[in-house]
């Protein structure tokens, strides 16, 4: 893969998988090091693409397995969450950032998906490896914690 | 603002043009893994694999247990599905001070832990060296849409770095629930180790063939259903409402009904029949409370109109079958003493 399409690529899916790898790091540096990562292994895989959504599909799977592996690995994982959610609350909404900040990853990055990325139920059930009935919880769940914060 | 707003709002920190070049910058400086892989290290290979406890002439396939000096599992059942067809060991590193070899693998059905020991080839231990830097990269040739990285290390009694490194299965994997493992399976790594002021970088790739059996891609699929045990605590009564139970269950009792009912089973609830083919079952806590299920047959599927329950003997640590419970003639569904009447 040469540098324009590796450019176009980012163009049109790094805020995506920034978004996914922050949704379980909660931290700018190690969701910028995911997304370099993901973007790596797409520069290395030898895998063909059906489409740009094959392709999209793809990365967000990987970011969120990197993500996942960087949040659990006592080797990989910075410490900086305080700062960052503190450098998040400064520049957005208090109330909504503040409760997606203490909302666990698992339940954020299914939110996301859904109603920013629009998928629905079964493809965010095949892109994190989990249920369809675990995805439906985790909706479910994610928006009752986020109205708790929110209403605290 | 909304979520949408709140999500525009997240952005990469950098641009593209400048992440187009970290990213090229870094997979320059990351070796494919296939590439530390030497001629020279041939004979650390054939070392490694006689540590092992086998010949290096072994053609075709040998048993899991001949090959390794430990598989020790957190999962049992999955621990018996690794015992299935190995072939192919090799070996590879790249500083010939040092050699390498796997010495057992344990894990659950979507992540797999080998221990990799590294030590010095003269004998002398690596407890006066200092290990600073211990993992670089993983990747799988094989599984490269979901590689990931992970590793604890210590050095043993006996001066050897023992690094316990993991790596999980994508869903690609996991097909229709079953637990799918072909080889190449390829572990590398770099570790970094300072010794007297110089520096060893020492990559290192153990590579083997895993070709499951029949029998333990059954018994991988018994584990991974011992593992989805612990799910979510919520009984569905139809796909618009839950009735989240979190901790609360104290009884569960499905009862003539001719209604659409999903279950889930459950957080921090393991759930067990009291025999192997009875309709009761108990829920168990976390902490040991037993609460009781009563199940009024057992056949069908979660499309709606049955429920599945996959069960496991506790005490013994062995699995059920799955059983499926048909709920075509339950018209309540009662939790904690509340009946709910089914449409």
């Amino acid at each position: 893969m040469d540098n324009v399409h590796l450019n176009e690529y980012i163009k049109s899916y790094g805020d995506t998988v920034y978004r996914v790898a922050y949704s379980y790091t909660r931290n700018r540096a190690d969701s910028e090091d995911i997304v370099q990562d993901t973007f790596v292994k797409l520069m290395k895989s030898e895998k063909s693409f059906e489409s740009n959504e094959h392709i999209k599909a793809w990365l967000i799977r990987v970011a969120a397995n990197l993500a996942k592996n960087a949040v659990s690995s006592v080797w990989c994982t910075r410490r900086e969450e305080l700062s960052e959610q503190l450098l998040a609350e400064e520049h957005m909404d208090e109330g909504l950032s503040a409760a997606m900040a203490r909302l666990d990853g698992k339940y954020s990055a299914v939110i996301y998906l859904h109603y920013y990325e629009g998928y629905n139920v079964r493809e965010i059930s095949k892109l994190l490896r989990i249920s369809e009935p675990n995805v439906k919880a985790r909706l479910k769940r994610g928006r009752e914690k986020l109205k708790a914060y929110l209403e605290e | 603002m909304s979520i949408k707003e709140y999500y525009d709002k997240q952005k990469l920190g950098v641009s593209a043009e400048d992440m187009t070049a970290r990213v090229m910058r870094a997979a320059q400086e990351q070796p494919k893994h296939r590439a530390v892989r030497k001629p020279a290290v041939v004979a650390a290979a054939a070392a490694a694999v006689l540590v092992c406890g086998v010949t290096a002439a072994a053609t075709g396939f040998i048993n899991f247990n001949e090959l390794f000096h430990s598989i020790s599992v957190e999962n049992e059942i999955f621990g018996e599905s690794l015992i299935g067809c190995v072939e192919n060991v090799k070996t590879t590193i790249s500083n010939e001070d040092y050699s390498v070899a796997l010495k057992g693998v344990t894990g659950s059905p979507t992540a797999i832990l080998a221990n990799i020991e590294i030590a010095r080839t003269d004998g002398q231990p690596i407890n006066g060296e200092d290990v600073y830097v211990n993992l670089k990269d993983i990747s799988l040739a094989n599984y490269d849409s979901y590689s990931g990285s992970g590793c604890t290390s210590q050095i043993n009694e006996q001066g050897i770095l023992s690094i316990d490194w993991d790596y999980r299965m994508g869903y690609d994997e996991m097909l229709a629930g079953e637990v799918m493992m072909s080889g190449p399976m390829l572990i590398n790594g770099r570790v970094n180790i300072q010794n007297g002021g110089k520096i060893n970088a020492i990559d290192w790739t153990i590579e083997f063939d895993y070709t499951p059996s029949e029998e333990s891609l059954k018994e991988a699929r018994a584990a991974d259903t011992n593992k989805n045990c612990i799910l979510n605590c919520e009984i569905s009564l139809n796909d618009n409402e839950y009735f989240p139970l979190e901790c609360d269950i104290s009884e569960i009792v499905l009862t003539n009904t001719f209604g659409v009912v999903k279950g889930i089973i459950l957080d921090e609830v393991f759930m067990m029949p009291s025999r192997r083919d009875a309709n009761d079952i108990r829920l168990i806590r976390d902490n040991g409370t037993e609460v009781t299920a009563h199940i009024m047959s057992a056949n069908g599927d979660s499309n709606g109109n049955s429920i599945n329950f996959i069960l496991r003997y506790i005490e013994t640590g062995s699995r059920s079958d799955e059983l499926a419970i048909d709920l075509s003639d339950i018209n309540a569904i009662s939790i904690n003493g509340i009946v709910y009447e089914l449409s």
